[in-house]
């Protein structure tokens, strides 16, 4: 068993969550995405963003339009469509359940410990 | 120092340099590759390239003049690599965890030999043995092109052994083979998708039935029929293109070659050439057209085909036109000069002057006037053109353009003229070089020695300066040439005389000398008529071996011949002689003869 597959596992189960609920907050365009993440300290390889975001466009879940920029040609601004919006309330729900599920047993295990 | 290039990276232009540029190029196409089995792998790599081209520019408005290789290691480093995202994704899927594990454990990648069909300027031999052996393929192609020339061609044959042995590296798979780059399980996927992708475009105008079955196995039916006929097709245009361009290159490297040998051999006997340009060039205008025609002739050829073999060779495709329209200006100026040059020279032989001395002989006492020719004063290992015919030495210069006319005598004593003549620009100047001429015959009793060739003055020119010598021969009274003189001196022939013909076909079998009695009717030879009455007697006229046979040994008789009847001798002559019968043998009448002549017709029946 190796951490770091583990770890990416956690993570990467959340990524589609994550960008989601980004751009469910208004409209972005991956650098926004990006600078957002990073904020968070979700660090993720950037790379990995755009076929992920593809994905989601394909899956019919975003969809994004040309927007004219100051610099530079036009950039890609993500929305949710409203299969989106349903599908991230779904995962909202789930990631609810999962992390209460989480952290009432990790919480538990460390009471056990403390003890 | 590194050169700066601009690009234009999703419409964003990016000051990058040459090394950083090549990093992004090979990144980007890695993330191509990598992308390529999912759907909207173009999309993707887009976006990536956008987010690229910002961050770049970015850095490049905070002030930096250029990207570097460490900031497109920086993007790579956020971006993640094919590698990583294999890590990620294998996390997902065990099980393509494990065939990624298995192809790292597979380790080395391996290396092959093939064509590159990308660098190529013939077949891609030596573009592939360079990616092969990670060698500048210009060093191949200057050891083939050396071996073309200096090892009689084994550097063709061995080009075009490789040629057929190895294969071209036609898919991208083969391509990362031949430079010994790791053939992972992304490249090939990625070949594959890219062939699909070709593929769909192909069958895109074609009904539904026919894309549904070209994404079954069809496709790749469909896609090897199609392959194969276009290979065959273009692969017969290419062989035809190859063999006519190989053809002309051949053809190139012969005629350089050439050259280059002339050249050389000119360079190296120009010391010996100097005296003949100077006995042939008169005025400075000729001598100043002389170098210009020839080095201009002869050495912009030699330039053109030097430029044009090394541009093959190293495969530069672009074409300075100057260079073309200089060197054929040249080319027409060296023309214009030669041309001058020889109308120059052809004027100054215009004008020609005839002068008649008589040579004062003394009457031979046997009756009988022998033309020998005297020993060579001259060494012949002096500077010698035309084998033999021209010759130089410190002071003078030695032409073999001697005639010998042999007339009947209007008295009963033998006469000799010497007629000098040359040409000239001017009658003057004619005159000038024919009383130039040294000649001298040299007379001892019967014997008329007459030397190898006419001497002129070293500084003075060839303007076909000729020595003509009539001698007169009284009627009744004989003449004798040396075969010697014969082949040295140009005989003028009588229009009636026809004995110089037999006197041709002998000349093969024999090396005495040639009797000639002057009749009423001009000059006879002695020798026809002995042999005409050999002929009569043994009624056999149509055997003209037996002939030559006879005279062989007609020949034989005379005094000076005899000595020289070693078998050896015999034997080389016999090699030339044919048959032999009775009445021949009965002449000779000696018993070595006999049996030498029993040789001669056994080697002769042997040859036949």
């Amino acid at each position: 068993m190796n951490i770091d597959n583990t770890q990416s596992q956690m993570r990467k189960g959340v990524l589609e969550f994550c960008i989601l609920s980004i751009i469910k907050q208004g409209e972005a365009y991956p650098s926004d995405i990006i600078e957002k993440m990073k904020e968070a300290k979700l660090d993720i390889l950037e790379g990995t963003l755009y076929p992920l975001l593809t994905r989601l466009k394909n899956a019919e879940l975003l969809t994004y339009r040309w927007v004219e920029s100051s610099s530079g040609p036009p950039r890609k601004y993500f929305t949710l469509t409203d299969k989106g919006d349903t599908f991230y309330k779904e995962l909202e729900t789930t990631w609810n359940e999962l992390a209460n599920a989480v952290h009432q047993l990790t919480q538990t295990n460390n009471t056990i410990q403390d003890l | 120092m590194k050169k700066i290039i601009n690009i234009n990276l999703a419409s964003r232009l990016i000051s990058i340099e040459d090394s950083a540029y090549e990093i992004l190029r090979q990144y980007l196409e890695s993330l191509k590759r990598y992308f390529a089995r999912e759907a909207g792998a173009d999309e993707i790599v887009s976006d990536i390239e956008a987010r690229i081209a910002e961050l770049f520019q970015d850095k490049l408005k905070k002030g930096a003049h250029c990207i570097t290789d460490e900031d497109v290691e920086a993007i790579k480093a956020s971006m993640g690599t094919p590698e990583q995202f294999e890590e990620t994704a294998g996390a997902e899927n065990t099980q393509s965890g494990q065939a990624q594990q298995q192809e790292a454990v597979t380790g080395r990648p391996r290396k092959r030999l093939y064509r590159d069909p990308d660098n190529k300027v013939l077949g891609g031999v030596c573009s592939g043995l360079g990616a092969y052996l990670n060698v500048d393929p210009v060093v191949f192609r200057i050891i083939f092109a050396l071996l073309a020339i200096g090892g009689f061609g084994s550097g063709i044959l061995v080009y075009f052994i490789l040629w057929i042995a190895t294969p071209e590296a036609n898919t991208a798979a083969e391509k990362l083979e031949m430079r010994g780059e790791r053939v992972d399980l992304n490249n090939i996927r990625a070949t594959v998708q890219d062939e699909i992708n070709s593929l769909k475009g192909q069958f895109r105008n074609v009904g539904e039935d026919m894309r549904n079955f070209s994404q079954g196995r069809g496709r790749q039916v469909g896609n090897d029929i199609e392959r194969f006929f276009r290979g065959f097709i273009t692969g017969l245009g290419k062989v035809l293109l190859f063999v006519t361009k190989g053809f002309l290159y051949f053809l190139a490297v012969v005629i350089l070659f050439s050259l280059i040998v002339a050249g050389i051999a000119i360079a190296a006997s120009s010391a010996a050439l100097f005296p003949l340009k100077s006995l042939l060039l008169a005025s400075p205008l000729q001598n100043t057209l002389f170098w210009p025609a020839v080095i201009l002739l002869l050495g912009i050829p030699v330039v053109a085909l030097v430029v044009f073999l090394i541009r093959k060779l190293t495969g530069v495709k672009q074409t300075n036109r100057y260079v073309g329209y200089t060197l054929s200006f040249l080319w027409v100026i060296g023309l214009i000069c030669a041309i001058w040059l020889i109308s120059s020279v052809a004027k100054d032989f215009r004008t020609s002057y005839r002068q008649k001395d008589n040579f004062t002989l003394l009457q031979p006492t046997k009756g009988k006037l022998i033309i020998k020719k005297a020993e060579d004063q001259v060494e012949m290992d002096d500077v010698d053109f035309f084998e033999g015919n021209l010759r130089v030495t410190d002071d003078t210069a030695i032409i073999d353009n001697i005639r010998v006319k042999i007339e009947k005598s209007t008295s009963d004593s033998f006469q000799v003229e010497v007629i000098r003549s040359s040409r000239g620009r001017t009658i003057a100047q004619a005159k000038k070089l024919a009383n130039e001429i040294q000649f001298q015959l040299n007379q001892q009793d019967s014997l008329l020695y007459l030397p190898a060739g006419l001497s002129i003055p070293r500084n003075s020119n060839f303007r076909e300066q000729r020595v003509t010598i009539v001698v007169k021969v009284p009627v009744g009274k004989n003449i004798e040439v040396d075969r010697d003189a014969y082949h040295r001196y140009h005989f003028v022939r009588g229009w009636k005389e026809d004995w110089w013909d037999d006197w041709d076909e002998w000349d093969r079998d024999h090396d005495g000398p040639v009797e000639l009695k002057m009749t009423i009717d001009g000059l006879d030879n002695i020798n026809i008529e002995k042999v005409h009455k050999d002929t009569n007697d043994s009624h056999d006229r149509n055997r003209p071996s037996k002939d030559s046979l006879q005279d062989n040994y007609r020949y034989h008789h005379e005094d000076k011949e005899e000595n020289s009847d070693t078998p050896s001798n015999k034997k080389e002559k016999g090699t030339v002689s044919v048959s032999t019968d009775a009445t021949a043998t009965a002449q000779v009448n000696t018993p070595a003869i006999e049996s030498a002549s029993m040789i001669l017709y056994s080697v002769y029946n042997m040859l036949k």
